[in-house]
């Protein structure tokens, strides 16, 4: 019994250390030229991982769509899931106090930045916001091939 | 301390008076101008892009339609016939077999046209005889749709393929043909080709797909009637299939110096080819004056517009302004360097330009001249020397005319029609003024 407790010690020291591995890994890969953080780079991509604080489907602010602000082991970070439709359409909900990770990578907007998210998991479910050229996908992504054959009757 | 008590009073009975239930509603003018029903007489051929919620679904998915329609200038569709491009998925030729509009004074109305047993409802602007503005405000039992275009009237005399003849610079966006998961994804395909009697020979097009891009290839193509719809010849309604920079697509012939598409497998492209005018430059020095440019498309934030103006001469652009909405987050650039026209070639119209806002960010832009006042234009800025681009958006240059420009010399009576840039796969049609 002791040893099992051990075990599961060990296991959670393990998983923590990761976690706040990632969250370093995240503050470090940002890099301080602003410029490239205007362009969307596949090779840039980081995980966060963290727990939901707020999430809106259509926020005003730029840039406008859906945000989800998580709180990280080092702190709030403001992430940019492009189309709350495209997580509708996945049948993928988010609620505050939800353990989420993300991959995805910081971008400038203005005089400000936000994390662009490309991939959203909850649990064993993951879904993508944008596309690896970073451009935010739209519902149409989520189609299958029936329900795409069902829109020959849209007039 | 009475006199304070008497103000008071006062006005609260003012206010009570003013916002009291009872207070009659302030009715606004009923609208003036001179169209009428008559003003919609004829075949125009449409084009609307926008979103559809079909029968249980949860989520819209992109639309484009284009066709044709006839109106007897007495508030009834007699007939037309268009084709649907929903999120890369088509349906041809569908007959539309009645229908009805109302037209106000303003050249406000509402056009139905009816398709069997379902109706697609527009809210239409006139804004002449000859064309005018429309959003979908479709609301059925089948489909809810959004989005928004433009008719223009067609000239049944053009309803051949020969007279399509000469030069034509096209603009086609919206998404690609990516079966890949996750797309499809946004495209703009912009060029210039040369037909006679249905042969495309050359062409040439800048593709931007997905932030890919390719930069002046050449292709050939072709023009013709649809053999796989015969009740729908071309000499009804103008309407053809084409195939064009390996992407096959339906026309619907405006005139012989206009002519839509709808691209019907790849994707889900449409847009205008127009004739260039034999007056378009045939080097860089042709290009001077003023120029207001648009362009729209998507960035990795979501929808992006750019608007902005510029003079040239000699290859120079000064005086350039440009106003930027990126996903809500709006900047006016107004201190740009480096702005020159960089190349062009007076045998297709093609010309490329660029400008520099400080050290760091290059604009870059693909263009083909119509005219000597007009034509498309392709953002294509990312990095140097890799082919790809951060931004996917297109739109149109035209020259300014009438300036200087004062609050008095543009007062007139406007249409305008504004759409999600994300979407914008509709020609530019900005604002326009309307003549009664």
């Amino acid at each position: 019994m002791k040893s099992k407790n051990r075990l599961l010690l060990l296991l959670f020291m393990l998983a923590g250390s990761l976690a706040l591995c990632l969250s370093l890994d995240a503050q470090q890969a940002m890099p301080s030229d602003a410029q490239l953080l205007r362009t969307y780079n596949a090779s840039r991509e980081i995980s966060l991982v963290g727990t939901i604080v707020k999430y809106e489907t259509a926020s005003t602010a730029p840039p406008m769509g859906a945000h989800v602000t998580i709180q990280t082991a080092t702190g709030q970070v403001d992430v940019h899931l492009g189309n709350a439709k495209v997580l509708e359409a996945d049948h993928f909900t988010l609620n505050a106090g939800d353990s989420v990770r993300i991959v995805g990578e910081p971008m400038a907007l203005g005089e400000g930045t936000y994390f662009a998210a490309r991939i959203v998991q909850k649990g064993t479910q993951a879904v993508a916001v944008r596309n690896a050229k970073g451009f935010p996908l739209s519902p149409a992504s989520t189609l299958t091939p029936a329900q795409k054959e069902a829109l020959r009757g849209v007039r | 301390m009475r006199r304070l008590l008497t103000a008071a009073v006062a006005a609260a009975s003012l206010w009570a008076t003013a916002c009291s239930p009872g207070h009659p509603a302030i009715t606004p003018p009923p609208p003036s101008g001179n169209y009428t029903l008559a003003s919609l007489s004829g075949q125009y051929a449409f084009i609307s892009n926008g979103e559809v919620f079909t029968n249980g679904s949860s989520f819209p998915v992109p639309l484009v339609r284009v066709g044709s329609f006839t109106a007897d200038g007495a508030g009834h569709i007699t007939g037309g016939v268009e084709d649907v491009n929903t999120a890369g998925s088509v349906t041809n030729a569908v007959p539309i077999t009645g229908g009805s509009y109302t037209v106000h004074p303003d050249g406000r109305g509402v056009l139905d046209l009816a398709f069997g047993q379902n109706t697609l409802e527009f809210g239409i602007v006139l804004t002449s005889t000859s064309d005018g503005l429309m959003i979908d405000e479709t609301s059925t039992s089948s489909q809810a749709s959004t989005g928004s275009g433009n008719f223009t009237k067609q000239d049944t005399a053009s309803f051949a393929i020969s007279t399509i003849a000469g030069s034509y610079v096209f603009d086609f966006a919206g998404l690609d043909g990516d079966t890949q998961s996750p797309c499809p994804c946004p495209e703009s395909l912009i060029g210039q080709f040369t037909v006679a009697n249905g042969v495309v020979n050359p062409g040439f097009f800048d593709d931007n797909d997905d932030g890919t891009l390719t930069s002046n290839a050449s292709f050939t193509g072709t023009l013709s009637t649809d053999p796989l719809s015969p009740q729908e010849p071309i000499t009804n309604s103008g309407r053809g299939i084409a195939l064009i920079a390996g992407q096959n697509f339906v026309f619907y012939i405006v005139d012989a110096s206009r002519v839509r598409f709808i691209s019907t497998n790849l994707g889900m492209l449409s847009g205008d080819a127009v004739r260039q005018n034999s007056n378009f430059p045939l080097d860089v020095s042709g290009i001077t004056g003023s120029f207001a440019f648009l362009v729209a498309g998507s960035s990795a934030n979501g929808g992006l517009t750019r608007v902005g103006r510029f003079t040239a001469g000699n290859s120079n652009l000064s005086n350039l302004l440009v106003d930027v909405n990126d996903a809500g987050n709006e900047v006016q650039f107004n201190n740009l360097s480096n702005a020159s026209i960089t190349s062009y070639d007076g045998n297709t119209g093609r010309g490329t330009l660029s400008f520099s806002n400080g050290a760091t960010t290059t604009f870059s832009f693909v263009f083909y001249l119509s005219s000597a006042n007009d034509g498309v234009i392709q953002e294509v800025s990312g990095p140097s020397g890799t082919n790809t681009a951060i931004v996917v958006a297109d739109g149109s240059i035209l020259s300014q005319s009438g300036s200087p420009f004062t609050s008095s010399n543009v007062c007139s009576t406007w249409a305008l029609e504004a759409q999600s840039p994300s979407l914008a796969t509709v020609p530019a049609a900005p604002a326009d003024s309307k003549t009664a």
